[in-house]
């Protein structure tokens, strides 16, 4: 069972990275000029989230 | 603990440190190597043109329609790799680094490296020029390829023996398949699913005039064009806009996400999240392209494609993925039963909540203020009232802060600034910008408070905000993650690169002004362990900038 979500997990980060690369590539709609900020902002909630979770 | 008091003198605790990167272990050669070769491409891909390879027909033209997916396989192995042996083969890579330390940098073969590169070059001005069309064109590709892989292995067998070499490929087993397999996967997948975004436009079309139905009472909706909108206003909706994007960044983001908090999720529930995230996000982006429309239909055209095209769709993924955190923190049925009681990331117990909470507020309300913008940010003034409420509602916990500068700190901010300029001038920076023919535009009242905030969020909030997050969290978070327990004069090299990298990345075309600027800054706070310090610094350095910008009109710099 583990191994076949991992397997499911790797497939579908392989398929949203490279529609992202691909995407980003052609012709972004989502602003690679504004990229800086988005992935900030998103990486940021993330680290909120661990931060949480380490206080364990 | 909070930002604090120093231990020993900053020289006694870089010591060991320079010590390390002396020694040149795995790591920092790995680094150098990848550096290396970064620039080599960056410098090369200036000038060369691969649609006039592919013009030349022949092999050159194989060359030219898979080159850069070539380069793309290359730095996508090297990020996974890199990735998973760091993840999972942590301890015999650290056997490898002892190994290697004891080895020296081979200057010969760096030499043979640097011949290579410059044949290499040489082939490749006569390759994509059309030049020395005499030899034959197979003979040339071979030298090329040769000279290509000539530069790649000296300069890998310089950093580290051949030995070496074998045993990091023995350590990492069949790590190596899998990252291919993968890479070669992702190649392949991509250009595949570029297959699909042609009939996912007609689905994408559809939704946009559904939700744009009740608000528009003549639509101007063609199937065969794609076109979609009103009479004063409509686009053309190409498979590009089919939403393909944003699901490939929440499919990306889900799954990061599962893996990090494996432990708090109950499997297989919460897989479900994956396909209520792309769902979301697809249709998201149907809203966005129907809100562009009525904004232009309203008579903003320029607002619907400027600022609101650029920023929607990082808004709307923004918000699905918080959508998506909130979802597996907070609803028990895709949680474990086991798993950490929640506490509000807004809380007292959120240690990272004060470090990161105003920088979030000025990349939030920047994000929106920006989506309301076109061409010249009006609503600025937000960003600086949303990063001081932050700060002022979270004052209490800042009162731990060790808030003392000293001259060294403004001295530092002095340096900066300078460094800023004179890149800026190397860089020739382009002088056209929307601020100055907007302010002209403006009433008095209006410029004159524009400026007043805009200078005081450069002096104020933002050196606050980013030395918060950069200095006081990510230098920190980077070794540890419980970083409160650590030391604020705590440090490492690939800590204190990474986090001034990030810094640098935020800073656009000057990102490399951006890093050295982090790394200053860096040095200011870890020279006593005050936050105030690295505060102090870049308040300077943003105020020199704000007075340089006002007095000489350089507004790109804004």
């Amino acid at each position: 069972m583990k191994a076949t979500q991992t397997v499911l997990g790797l497939l579908l980060l392989v398929a949203g990275t490279s529609t992202v690369a691909m995407a980003a590539a052609v012709a972004p709609e989502i602003a690679v000029g504004t990229a800086g900020s988005g992935v900030a902002l998103v990486s940021g909630i993330v680290l909120l989230f661990r931060a949480r979770r380490s206080q364990k | 603990m909070s930002i604090g008091s120093a231990q020993l003198p900053l020289r006694d605790r870089l010591q060991p440190q320079l010590a390390r990167l002396r020694s040149f272990g795995l790591l920092p050669r790995l680094l150098a190597l990848i550096l290396l070769f970064a620039v080599e491409v960056l410098l090369l891909s200036l000038w060369l043109d691969n649609a006039s390879l592919v013009a030349q027909g022949g092999v050159f033209a194989i060359v030219g329609q898979w080159g850069a997916w070539g380069v793309r396989g290359i730095v996508g192995f090297a990020a996974l790799f890199t990735t998973f042996a760091y993840l999972s083969r942590r301890r015999a890579l650290t056997s490898l680094s002892a190994q290697v330390e004891q080895t020296p940098v081979r200057r010969g073969l760096l030499a043979a490296h640097l011949a290579a590169i410059s044949a290499f070059a040489v082939l490749s001005w006569a390759m994509y020029g059309g030049h020395l069309m005499a030899l034959p064109p197979a003979l040339v590709l071979a030298l090329w390829l040769a000279a290509g892989i000539a530069a790649i292995a000296c300069a890998a067998l310089a950093i580290s023996p051949l030995l070496i070499w074998s045993q990091l490929i023995r350590h990492t087993g069949s790590l190596w398949l899998l990252t291919l397999a993968l890479v070669i996967a992702a190649c392949l997948a991509g250009n595949y699913l570029r297959a699909l975004w042609g009939p996912t436009t007609s689905l994408t079309f559809a939704l946009a005039r559904t939700f744009l139905a009740p608000f528009v009472s003549s639509i101007v909706a063609d199937p065969h064009t794609r076109i979609l909108g009103t009479a004063k206003f409509n686009v053309e909706i190409a498979p590009e806009c089919s939403g393909f994007e944003g699901v490939g960044l929440i499919l990306a983001f889900s799954v990061c996400w599962l893996w990090l908090f494996r432990r708090d999720c109950r499997f297989p529930r919460a897989f479900l999240l994956v396909p209520v995230g792309v769902v979301t996000i697809f249709l998201l982006n149907s809203v966005r392209i129907a809100a562009l429309i009525l904004i232009g239909n309203a008579g903003a055209p320029q607002l619907a494609l400027g600022g609101f095209h650029s920023q929607a769709g990082w808004i709307a993924f923004n918000a699905v993925a918080l959508g998506f955190c909130l979802a597996a923190t907070h609803v028990p049925w895709l949680r474990r039963r086991d798993a950490a009681t929640p506490t509000p990331i807004l809380g007292q117990q959120n240690p990272a909540a004060p470090y990161l909470l105003p920088f979030l507020a000025i990349l939030a309300t920047g994000m929106l203020a920006s989506a309301a913008s076109s061409g010249f940010e009006w609503l600025y003034p937000l960003r600086f009232v949303a990063a001081a409420a932050v700060l002022f509602a979270l004052r209490k916990r800042y009162a731990a802060f060790d808030w003392r500068f000293s001259w060294l700190g403004s001295a530092i901010g002095v340096a900066v600034f300078a460094l800023w300029i004179a890149v800026d001038h190397l860089a020739h920076a382009s002088a056209t910008n929307a601020i100055p023919a907007a302010l002209a535009a403006a009433s008095a009242p209006a410029r004159i408070g524009w400026i007043v905030f805009r200078t005081l969020a450069a002096v104020l909030t933002v050196p606050v905000a980013e030395e918060l997050a950069f200095r006081g969290f990510l230098l920190r978070r980077l070794i540890a993650s419980d970083f409160e327990t650590l030391p604020a004069t705590s440090f490492t090299w690939p800590a204190l690169t990474a986090s001034s990298l990030a810094f640098g990345l935020l800073h656009g075309h000057l990102w490399f002004a951006g890093t050295l600027a982090g790394l200053l800054y860096a040095w200011a706070l870890l020279r006593r362990g005050r936050i105030g310090e690295a505060v102090a610094a870049h308040a300077t350095s943003n105020a020199l900038l704000a007075a340089y910008v006002l007095a000489f009109h350089q507004w790109h710099l804004w």
